[in-house]
């Protein structure tokens, strides 16, 4: 027998976190099982993280039978095929990093080694040109359907660009009506069992609102986690420099370019990312090399419109909880941790910590158990990512700032230097990594020594046939395709019906 | 060292491999890399010495070519790439399904379980039958297998096609005439052009800088170039300058049978759907049946048993299951463990120079084949680069500690009080393991991992047999009506009957 069920899950703090949570939960928690309260204050901002997506976003959609069409339409969404790296290897050089890899896996050997030794052959054509996402993207093309593509194409995908404030507001309203119970108020003292687990939570107004599981979407206050568990935090900003970041919406101009992009800075990065009515823009930087306002002006000298609001100054630090689950209490979004956006991933944490939560869903005594297995399996991502976005700062070639200078030289992790090491020596990656590194590395300026020897017995002439043959499906499909701004309009038109 | 201080170094084409040792595993490896390479100019070369054979499941000794080899349905998997027709291999009889296993005294409370091969877990409401069960209070998951079943009632239990979470919701494993798989693979390799060379090796040539083996001589005057050895090799002499500098994970304190007595028995009796394990105090016994060929292995201490007593306890095994004409004993040293870096230099050890991890379903055809797939996955140039050959080695690593993990949990724990040496409690088990048994105790839930050897329902179907005391199971269930799952679980049992009424015989 197992001990007595979970009645009473308190979610605290709202925003993307919190109105994810609380959504994922009503849609899989019948209402006679539990009752799912959500605390939030109006005092309180939200960071509004994550205004870019990677594709996963819509599995947890089809999860809550939310469908494209209204999802697009909440959030002003636009579709999203991958990001764009400007001036990261190099000021003046870009590449892009899309959703599904490049070419096809032909003869059990992977469609980069044939585009290395194509190279190594003296071919001039880049990686990306093999990439039907990211020749979409440039053409600002949106492939249609993911359904009945040729092999060539059986990995291509696809996110979005949304409004993560309406997205939370949406959710909010899709929670409330499978039963959430939302509470407009400030936790102001949190109580506790002699045995650490969290007991209550009481609110300015003195009003006490009881639990027996409780979520910490409290942001980077981490009300539960951090204030009251006191639960360690693993500080990678050794790894991670950037602790700050300055954002303004401005206005969209020009059709609509479906990807991100991320360009390099003189001491961090900038994000852009279209949005149906905006373009929300933001530098990332570290404040020990560039203060505020040089910051801001770094932003507003280069927005692609006019600025819709003041700038906003956040501060943050790199780095995870070293437990996201204690006692009873879980910790998701950057209560748990924070990744800086650089592969718009705050979203995806979300979604993966919410999903596993329900994947190990405890009863009232959490047992150990459970929760080892929680907090093994979210350390573990949290790694792959930090990881994957380690390596975009520390291959950069630039030398122009002593920013540079730190990323390039600073130490790694050991299991980033084994990868990195595999690609740069013979280009060979781990599926079971984050991203597509060959994109990456690739783009950065890595490449490997050798290509894959097997290829060895493939002609020249063979080999330039087979990527021209590549090259020409691709631009066969691309003319097949409408405009991304089309497809979105389509998409809403067809909401309104 | 940064990333961009590579040192350049020769890394072209492998072109010459040399697969030295031509029993089963060899022809295997040979297959596996004729056709991963096909079309890539590469000469592949089988030296078979006049040394003793492994028959595929670690064996090697007077049986040579004879035995049976029990493989899990990845056996298939490989199969399919490798472009063999399992359909030909099976109407010949040289392959018999298996949907099933016995094990007979692992438990004081239950002498006898059967478990079956599911792949796929029938749901009720998107939560798994496990759960349902458990939260139904019923004890036994047997009438709720399809393949456990099938296996009871000794019939042919073949999955069907479609997506149908019953018929089609599990992977028969395989049996495997040693002698004729070989000659299946030998065959297909010759085939595809693998060259042959019967004579011993004389003198290996190492390079005196690098340490790669160069060359190899051979008693009838031939010389093979090297630039990948396959080490498949009973001779432990032979290659020992290479060996040596291996790193071997010891597993004999968590698997404590260092011998191995085996005979074949050539029989009027039929083949069977399943294999049998039988828990004694001198060790565990395992039985595999095949048409007219059945063997028997008991794996057992020398510190507890001596090889006579362990000859008596097998021979009163097979009195005891009516196995008659036993064609002699054979006795093999065995020492559990494995190699961290199978592929060393150029030299790629596979079999029992690979590792050996007592039985399971993982028979070492299954981790060789693994094996082969990874290192064609990471095939290397002839400079063999150093975390080209790390990344394959974790990568092969995982498999064996998977394997590891599996057998421990499907022989050697126990729950209960300890009844016999060999057995282990949860404290003795890697922690790990460990990890995997508490969480099933305590929720009946089993984590997922990418591309694993043993499937998350694999773990579910063996941990609901050993793990007699979990008590947790979804809590969403109980926000659902028994009545409802109670009827669910009879529809199943119904649904069950009606597949079994349409199987044939066995035989």
């Amino acid at each position: 027998m197992q001990s007595a069920n979970i009645e009473n899950i308190v979610i605290v703090g709202g925003g993307t976190a919190g109105w994810m949570v609380a959504a994922a939960m009503a849609n899989r928690l019948p209402q006679k099982f539990c009752r799912i309260t959500l605390i939030e204050s109006d005092a309180i901002g939200t960071v509004g993280v994550g205004e870019s997506t990677i594709p996963h976003i819509r599995q947890f959609n089809e999860t809550l039978g939310i469908d494209e069409k209204t999802f697009v339409e909440k959030t002003h969404a636009t579709v999203k095929l991958g990001i764009k790296f400007n001036d990261w290897a190099a000021i003046g050089d870009s590449y892009f990093h899309p959703f599904g890899e490049h070419g096809e896996i032909t003869q059990g050997i992977d469609f980069h080694q044939y585009w290395l030794k194509a190279r190594a052959m003296g071919e001039n054509h880049d990686l990306e040109e093999y990439s039907l996402a990211a020749m979409a993207a440039f053409a600002g093309k949106f492939p249609l359907s993911t359904q009945n593509k040729p092999t060539v194409f059986a990995d291509y995908t696809y996110s979005y660009h949304i409004d993560a404030t309406a997205y939370a507001a949406f959710l909010s309203e899709y929670a409330q009506q499978r039963g959430v119970k939302r509470i407009e108020g400030k936790v102001v003292t949190v109580e506790q069992h002699a045995n650490d687990f969290i007991k209550s939570v009481t609110l300015e107004s003195g009003e006490c609102i009881s639990g027996d599981l409780f979520i910490d979407c409290s942001g980077f206050r981490g009300l539960l986690i951090d204030k009251t568990l006191k639960t360690p935090f693993l500080d990678w900003s050794h790894w991670l420099p950037t602790d700050s970041a300055v954002a303004v919406p401005c206005e969209r101009t020009g059709a609509l370019k479906p990807y991100t992009q991320a360009t390099a800075r003189v001491s961090g990065w900038q994000w852009q990312i279209p949005l149906q009515h905006r373009i929300g823009n933001g530098h990332v930087f570290t404040s020990h090399f560039l203060d505020d306002q040089q910051a801001i002006d770094i932003l507003m000298n280069s927005l692609p419109g006019k600025a819709l609001a003041d700038p906003r100054i956040l501060r943050f630090k790199a780095g995870r909880r070293q437990y996201s689950w204690q006692k009873n209490c879980v910790a998701i979004g950057l209560s748990s941790g924070f990744l800086e956006p650089l592969e718009s991933t705050s979203i995806y944490l979300i979604q993966l910590g919410v999903s596993k939560l329900l994947e190990l869903f405890p009863d009232k005594s959490c047992h150990q158990a459970e929760v080892d297995e929680y907090n093994r399996s979210i350390s573990q991502q949290y790694e792959l990512i930090r990881n994957f976005i380690i390596l975009h700062f520390h291959v950069s070639q630039r030398n122009d700032s002593p920013f540079w200078e730190h990323c390039r030289n600073m130490p790694i992790p050991d299991e980033l230097q084994h990868l990195l090491t595999l690609f740069a020596e013979s280009g060979r990656t781990d599926i079971g990594q984050f991203g597509v590194w060959p994109a990456v590395c690739v783009g950065q300026g890595i490449i490997p020594k050798h290509h894959d020897a097997r290829l060895d017995a493939m002609s020249n002439q063979q080999l330039a046939q087979f990527m021209a043959n590549h090259r020409q499906k691709i631009q066969q499909m691309l003319s097949t395709f409408p405009d991304a701004d089309d497809y979105i309009k389509e998409a809403i038109a067809r909401g309104a019906a | 060292m940064s990333w961009s201080q590579q040192q350049s170094q020769n890394n072209g084409a492998i072109e010459q491999i040399v697969i030295v040792g031509a029993d089963v595993l060899g022809w295997c490896a040979a297959v596996a890399l004729a056709r991963g390479l096909q079309g890539q100019n590469v000469s592949i070369t089988v030296v078979e010495s006049s040394h003793k054979k492994s028959n595929g499941n670690g064996n090697h000794g007077v049986h040579d070519n004879q035995g049976i080899i029990h493989a899990s349905a990845h056996l298939f998997d490989f199969h399919q790439l490798l472009g063999i027709q399992d359909k030909q291999l099976l109407a010949k009889g040289q392959a018999k399904l298996c949907s099933g296993s016995q094990f007979f005294n692992f438990s004081q409370q239950h002498n006898q379980y059967v478990v079956g091969c599911e792949k796929a877990q029938p749901s009720f409401c998107s939560i798994e039958l496990h759960h349902v069960l458990q939260w139904l209070g019923i004890e036994d998951p047997t009438p709720y297998s399809l393949s456990g079943l099938a296996t009871e009632k000794t019939l042919l239990a073949l999955p069907t096609a479609n997506s149908d979470e019953v018929t089609a919701g599990f992977s028969p494993r395989v049996n495997l005439d040693a002698a004729t798989y070989q000659r299946f693979m030998q065959g297909a390799a010759i085939h595809l052009g693998v060259m042959h060379q019967q004579a011993a090796i004389q003198q290996i040539d190492y390079h005196v800088d690098s340490g790669f083996i160069q060359q190899l001589t051979l008693t009838n005057g031939e010389t093979l170039q090297v630039d990948l050895l396959v080490n498949n090799s009973h001779d432990e002499a032979l290659f020992r300058p290479i060996n040596q500098q291996r790193q071997f994970k010891d597993c004999r304190s968590l698997l404590a049978f260092d011998r191995k007595i085996t005979t074949v028995s050539t029989t009027q009796n039929q083949a069977k759907p399943y294999q049998q394990f039988h828990a004694t105090e001198h060790g565990v016994c395992e039985l595999n049946f095949m048409p007219s060929l059945h063997s028997a292995t008991l794996h057992y201490a020398a510190e507890h048993t001596s090889d006579k007593q362990a000859q008596q306890q097998l021979a009163a095994l097979l009195d005891h299951a009516q196995i008659d004409n036993a064609q002699g004993f054979d006795v093999t040293h065995v020492n559990a463990g494995y190699n961290t870096n199978c592929l060393h230099k150029n030299c790629f050890a596979i079999g029992d120079n690979a590792g050996y991890l007592g039985t399971s379903p993982f028979s070492q055809l299954i981790l060789l084949q693994r094996s082969i797939s990874k290192l064609l996955e990471l095939f290397p140039g002839k400079a063999c680069l150093a975390t080209n050959s790390a990344e394959l080695n974790r990568r092969i690593n995982q498999d064996y500690q998977q394997a590891l993990h599996y057998s421990l949990l499907m022989l050697n724990f126990s729950e209960q009080p300890i009844q016999y040496y060999w057995q282990a409690q949860i404290e003795q088990l890697p922690e790990a393991l460990q990890q995997k048994i508490r969480l099933f105790r305590s929720s009946g839930r089993v984590s997922s991992e990418l591309n694993p050897l043993v499937s998350r329902d694999l773990w579910i179907t063996m941990l609901k047999y050993k793990v007699r005391d979990n008590r947790g199971y979804e809590p969403v269930l109980d926000a659902l009506d028994k009545q409802k799952g109670l009827q669910f679980l009879q529809q199943l049992k119904q649904r069950i009957a009606q597949c079994l009424s349409h199987y044939r015989p066995y035989q």
